[in-house]
């Protein structure tokens, strides 16, 4: 007789949704500790109105609407940081030095690209590529429609862009 | 917004969607597209939580979660708090006759044990989840093995029924489980006769690891699915709070019922399993495991 273990779907889906929230709270403040704090706050929040959660497959949008509002939150109370030192802080898995400082620096170009960038232009980045979130509940984390999503992230997109050519010429000149 | 632009805008977020659920894509835009893929492996750049730091935010999680439920309980208008006392006081009343214990073992299986809360369910009543089963057992020499494995001094009984001695080892894995919890995920020791019949539960004692580590840390409830549970009730182990299980659905032929007393003891879930010897023996032997 081999007893069955059931773990709470809240356990799985934490699990899962660990490193997104956590990554996207990295890019959206400086320090790491700070990351991890909102990250946590987000999932305390979560898991007490995980009650009130009507189907789990609207989980992840639900999610980063707690994680934005949490990020949101802090932003009110304090003026955004300026400084990308907590980046240093951020080593990447178990790369080779090499490999690790060319990680370092691509995030380190991607995090000054997207900082350039309008707030809201830099959550539906965000949101997208860390969060993986499709334009529907983008749309219901920020308030706006769908199609509207798709024409914010393209011309974020094109401003990303601009902003890492804009970077690469720098460190060429 | 121009029409071109939102056909285009809609397009490459429909691309970009397929590139994130790693389905081929056709790309977009030459440079913009590079963009795309490089804001994709966004995610591989960054340090992914260590099993420590997401037992730490687990932990933080409980302790937020039972401070609120706290906070409720004060703020519960004193009738409430009256009514519910005297529910509390009509389960107690129940609880003193074998039927009533019975019926709220069935009902309300769960127990608090130190840090950990093991929640005995009828298998009906088991609320729909994710179902974890063994993926792998892996048969240990000895002892010494078994302890070289997990790292610490296993707990056994310094009291054994007439006959009884160390006749297995087990390491039990389950691979699916969170990457936190260390495998294995528990430890059996088999007791029994040197010879005769094999089955398993002359004397079982199974150490769980799961509660290891700091207070509040490790998992806070165990839900046993069973088939079902005909009696439950509190046992001192000398002072260590401990519940005795009757198991009439889980036990091998020819017996009808699998004991089990269950207790947390230095950080550790121990599980006590026999369907050969009385609640009374089973008690003494558990009251010897150091």
């Amino acid at each position: 007789m081999e007893r069955l273990i059931v773990a709470d779907d809240f356990a799985r889906l934490y699990e899962e949704y660990l490193p997104r929230v956590l990554n996207y709270m990295r890019l959206r403040v400086d320090d790491e500790a700070l990351a991890e704090d909102l990250t946590a706050l987000t999932f305390e929040r979560a898991l007490a109105a995980w009650g009130g959660l009507r189907s789990q497959s609207a989980f992840g949008g639900w999610l980063f609407r707690i994680a934005h509002n949490t990020v949101a939150e802090y932003y009110r109370g304090r003026r955004p940081l300026a400084s990308l030192d907590g980046l240093a802080n951020v080593p990447a898995d178990d790369a080779p030095a090499e490999q690790w400082v060319e990680q370092a620096e691509e995030l380190l170009a991607l995090r000054g690209a997207l900082r350039a960038l309008p707030e809201r232009d830099q959550e539906v980045i965000v949101l997208k590529f860390v969060g993986g979130l499709g334009n529907e509940e983008i749309g219901r984390v920020m308030g706006l429609r769908a199609g509207h999503v798709a024409v914010l992230l393209y011309r974020a997109l094109h401003k990303v862009r601009a902003e890492l050519e804009k970077g690469k010429g720098d460190e060429q000149g | 917004m121009n029409r071109a632009e939102m056909v285009a805008a809609e397009k490459l977020s429909a691309e970009i969607d397929r590139r994130l659920r790693g389905e081929e894509t056709a790309g977009g835009e030459g440079d913009l597209w590079s963009t795309v893929e490089r804001l994709a492996a966004i995610n591989r750049l960054f340090e992914p939580p260590d099993a420590a730091l997401r037992q730490r935010m687990w932990a933080r999680m409980q302790r937020a979660q039972s401070t609120a439920r706290g906070w409720h309980w004060r703020a519960w208008p004193r009738a409430w708090a009256t009514i519910a006392l005297t529910v509390v006081l009509a389960l107690a009343v129940i609880g003193a006759s074998p039927r009533g214990r019975q019926a709220i073992a069935e009902v309300m299986g769960v127990f608090r044990l130190g840090r950990v809360e093991v929640r005995v369910t009828p298998r009906a009543t088991v609320q729909p989840g994710v179902e974890h089963q063994v993926t792998r057992q892996e048969d240990l020499p000895n002892l010494a093995a078994a302890e070289e494995l997990v790292g610490y001094e296993l707990l056994t009984p310094m009291v054994l029924p007439e006959g009884y001695e160390l006749r297995a080892v087990k390491a039990v894995y389950y691979d699916d489980l969170p990457a936190w919890i260390p495998q294995p995920f528990y430890i059996d020791l088999d007791y029994g006769p040197p010879t005769g019949d094999t089955h398993p539960y002359y004397l079982r004692l199974r150490e769980y690891r799961v509660s290891f580590g700091g207070p509040g840390e490790g998992i806070s409830a165990l839900r046993f699915a069973t088939g079902e549970v005909s009696m439950a009730e509190d046992v001192d182990l000398d002072g260590r709070h401990a519940v005795l299980l009757h198991l009439p659905g889980a036990a091998f032929p020819p017996a009808e019922v699998l004991l089990e007393v269950v207790w947390e003891q230095g950080g550790v879930v121990v599980e006590l399993m026999s369907q050969e010897l009385s609640a009374e023996e089973l008690v003494a032997v558990a009251r010897s495991v150091r």
